[in-house]
C-alpha cells in the first residue's frame, strides 16, 4: 500500500466496523471477518492496498 | 556420519534417533553455519573485538561488529549523509540493559550527559524498556560504556544471541504482586547473564575491573551453579550455560502480573504470569513459550508467532525452569538457517508436547502442573499520575516513538535531580518518574507545564499508546521511515476516525521493516515498511495483546501470522 492511500485504503473497513459491531474493538472486528469479507471491503477502497 | 562438538554434554552425545530428523543443531551435531563457527573462534566474545577498539579507523570490521551486538552495540551509518565516493558516516548505537526497565536516577543522568556530550544528544526509550543512545563515535565508546558502568548501569547481553533485557511492568506498584514481578525479572536477568563473556565485557570495557560485575543474590546463584549439571551444563566450564557459541538466535523474557499485559507477553520466548499470596511472595508463574515478532518478506518460512501455554510451575522451581528453557534452545535451535533459528520455529516445527517431552527427559525433572485461569489482560500504559504506595506516587510521561530529547530531556533530567526520583521506562516507550512524595507534586505538575509535558498525558489513547521503531536514517535494517512519519501518522487516523464519528480509539504499531521491533503483528493497525513509501497493512490484533495480525498480499489475499492461542 502507498502511504498516501492510506485512508482511502482503510475507509471501507472504519465504515463497516461502525456500522455492524461499533461496540468492538476494530482489531476483534476483523479478526472475526472472513478472509473472503475482509477482501471485498478492501476492493471497495478507491486504490487497492 | 554424525559430526559431536565440543558443546554437547554427555547426556546430549548420545544421539537420539529421532532427533536426527530435527534442524540443524547441536544436540543432533549437524553441521552448523560459518558464523557459529565464528563465534566459538572469538574468544568468547573477544577477538577481533579488542584488537579494533585501539586502532585509528572510525569502523569496527564486519567481524568485530557481530560481536559488539553482545556488548550492546550496533554500528550504524547515517544513511542520509553517504556520499558517493566518500567514507559511510560511521557511528554507533548503544542499548542499555534495564530488567524491568529500571533505571536508577544517577544513570539517568550520566546518560543524558554522555548523550549531549558523546551522542547525538536524544535518548530513546525503546519496546524492551530499555535506553538507547545513537551517535556515538568509535573513539568514544568505551568512555560511554565506562562511565554507564560506573554509574551502575550495564549494556552487556543488550543485543545478539543471548538472553536480551528481561521485561516486567514498568508500574512501580508496591501491592498486587508487582514487586515480585519485578524481582523475578531481575533474578531471570542475573541467572541467565554470561560468565566468561562478562568476564570480556569487563576486560575491553572497564579494564578488568570486576567491581562492575553482576552479583546475583543467593538464590540465584545457587540455580547457576546447576548450569554445571547434565542437560544444562554446554560442556564448556568458562561460559557453563552458553558455551562457545551461546544461542542460535536472540532470547527474550518477560514476567508480568495476572491481568497486566503491559509486557506484550506472547511475543516472548519465555512469557511468565507471577501469582503471589496475600504477602505478596511468589507461589508459582504460568508460563508460555515460543513467541516472537521477527519475520521476512516474501518468506513465508518467516512469521510472527505468540507463545504456547507450557504449564504452571511453582515458586521454587522457576529459575530452574526457566534455564532449563533456554538450554534446550541452546541445543536444539536451528543453528544452520539463522532466519528460523528463534525458538518459536522449534515450537511450531515439532510442537509444544515434543518440546515438553525433551524438557523433562533431558534438562528438567520437576513438575509443570496445568495452566492455572488468569483474568482478562489489559493493556496498561501507567500514564498520568499513579499511586505507589502509601506515601508515594509515580507520573507516566508519554514520550513520542520513545525520543526524549529538547526541552522536555533537560527539563525531566532536572526533575530527577532535584527531586532524587529514580524513572522507569514501559514496553510503550514511555518513562515513569517514581518515588514522588505528594508534597512534591504540583510542584513537579508546574515545572512540566512549563515544557508542555503535562498536557501531553492528556491526548487520547491512539496517541498514547501508538509505537514506532527508529528506522531511518540509522538503522541499518530499515526499508522505510517509522518513527519519524509516526506523528502525521496518528493524525491522519485521528482525522479519519473523527471525520466518520468513530469514537473508539485503535491500536497502532508501525515499523520501517518486517523484523518486528515494535511488535507490529500484535496491533489492530500496523504499518510495516516494504518499499519505497510502500507499507504493509496489518490488522486483527487485540486491543489486549492477545492474538496475531493479518495482512494483504499483493495480490490481494490475507495471509495471517501464526495464530496458535
Amino acid at each position: 500500500m502507498n502511504l498516501d492511500q492510506l485512508e482511502s485504503t482503510l475507509e471501507p473497513l472504519f465504515i463497516s466496523w461502525k456500522k455492524t459491531v461499533p461496540n468492538k474493538s476494530f482489531g476483534d472486528f476483523i479478526f472475526h471477518l472472513d478472509n473472503h469479507a475482509i477482501t471485498k471491503l478492501l476492493s471497495g477502497s478507491s486504490t487497492p492496498p | 556420519m554424525l559430526k559431536t562438538t565440543n558443546l554437547t554434554t554427555r547426556k546430549t552425545q548420545i544421539k537420539e534417533t529421532d532427533d536426527l530428523g530435527l534442524s540443524p543443531c547441536i544436540a543432533n551435531g549437524q553441521d552448523r553455519t560459518k558464523f557459529e563457527q565464528f563465534k566459538s573462534d572469538s574468544n568468547f566474545l573477544k577477538d577481533p573485538l579488542s584488537a579494533e577498539l585501539n586502532n585509528s579507523l572510525n569502523n569496527f570490521s564486519n567481524d568485530a561488529v557481530q560481536l559488539l551486538k553482545f556488548h550492546g552495540s550496533y554500528q550504524q551509518d547515517n544513511r542520509e549523509n553517504r556520499q558517493k565516493g566518500k567514507d559511510k558516516d560511521w557511528q554507533m548505537m548503544l542499548r542499555l540493559r534495564c530488567p524491568g526497565g529500571y533505571v536508577p536516577g544517577p544513570l539517568f543522568i550520566a546518560l543524558d550527559e554522555l548523550s549531549n556530550r558523546l551522542g547525538n544528544k536524544t535518548l530513546r526509550a525503546t519496546t524492551r524498556q530499555a535506553f538507547q543512545m545513537h551517535g556515538i563515535r568509535k573513539e568514544n565508546l568505551k568512555e560511554v560504556i565506562n562511565t554507564i558502568l560506573k554509574s551502575m548501569g550495564s549494556t552487556l547481553a543488550a543485543c545478539g544471541d543471548i538472553n536480551r533485557n528481561v521485561m516486567a511492568p514498568a508500574a512501580p506498584y508496591e501491592t498486587s504482586g508487582y514487586p515480585a514481578a519485578r524481582k523475578l525479572a531481575k533474578e531471570i536477568a542475573d541467572l541467565l547473564t554470561p560468565v566468561k563473556a562478562e568476564a570480556t565485557y569487563l576486560e575491553l570495557w572497564a579494564d578488568g575491573d570486576l567491581r562492575f560485575k553482576i552479583s546475583p543474590a543467593e538464590n540465584v546463584k545457587k540455580i547457576r551453579k546447576e548450569q554445571f549439571s547434565d542437560g544444562i551444563f554446554s560442556g564448556i566450564k568458562e561460559e557453563p550455560l552458553y558455551g562457545q557459541t551461546y544461542l542460535p538466535r536472540k532470547f527474550k523474557c518477560a514476567v508480568t502480573v495476572p491481568g497486566d499485559n503491559s509486557v506484550d507477553l506472547l511475543t516472548h520466548d519465555i512469557g511468565l504470569v507471577a501469582f503471589t499470596n496475600k504477602n505478596g511472595s511468589l507461589i508459582g508463574c504460568n508460563v508460555y513459550i515460543g513467541g516472537g515478532m521477527g519475520r521476512m518478506h516474501n518468506s513465508d518460512t518467516t512469521f510472527a508467532r505468540i507463545a504456547d501455554p507450557l504449564g504452571y510451575i511453582k515458586s521454587e522451581n522457576v529459575l530452574s525452569l526457566v534455564q532449563a528453557i533456554l538450554a534446550l534452545q541452546r541445543d536444539y535451535g536451528n543453528r544452520k538457517l539463522r532466519k528460523n533459528a528463534r525458538m518459536k520455529y522449534l515450537l511450531h516445527k515439532e510442537g509444544i508436547d515434543w518440546f515438553k517431552k525433551r524438557l523433562t527427559t533431558k534438562y528438567f525433572s520437576k513438575e509443570i502442573e496445568s495452566i492455572k485461569p488468569e483474568p482478562i489482560a489489559k493493556l496498561e500504559d501507567y500514564l498520568g499520575w499513579g499511586r505507589q504506595s502509601k506515601s508515594l506516587w509515580f507520573l507516566g510521561i508519554p514520550l513520542l516513538s520513545g525520543r526524549l530529547s529538547g526541552d522536555k530531556k533537560k527539563k525531566i533530567r532536572l526533575i530527577v535531580e532535584k527531586y532524587k526520583l529514580e524513572l522507569r521506562l514501559t514496553p510503550n516507550q514511555d518513562i515513569l518518574l517514581c518515588n514522588i512524595g505528594s508534597f512534591q507534586r504540583a510542584s513537579i505538575t508546574k515545572e512540566l507545564n512549563q515544557v508542555g509535558i503535562y498536557e501531553v498525558i492528556s491526548k487520547n489513547k491512539l496517541a498514547r499508546q501508538a509505537i514506532a521503531c527508529p528506522a531511518l536514517p540509522l538503522c541499518g535494517l530499515a526499508i522505510t521511515e517509522a518513527e519519524r512519519f509516526l506523528p502525521k501518522i496518528i493524525n491522519r487516523i485521528e482525522n479519519q476516525l473523527k471525520e466518520l464519528g468513530i469514537k473508539k480509539s485503535i491500536l497502532l504499531r508501525m515499523t520501517g521493516c518486517p523484523n518486528g521491533c515494535a511488535r507490529p503483528y500484535m496491533a489492530e493497525l500496523a504499518l510495516v515498511g516494504s518499499g519505497i513509501n510502500q507499507y504493509q497493512l496489518w490488522l486483527g490484533g487485540s486491543p489486549n495483546l492477545k492474538k496475531t495480525s493479518k495482512t494483504i498480499s499483493p495480490e490481494n489475499e490475507l495471509r495471517s501470522t501464526r495464530v496458535n492461542a
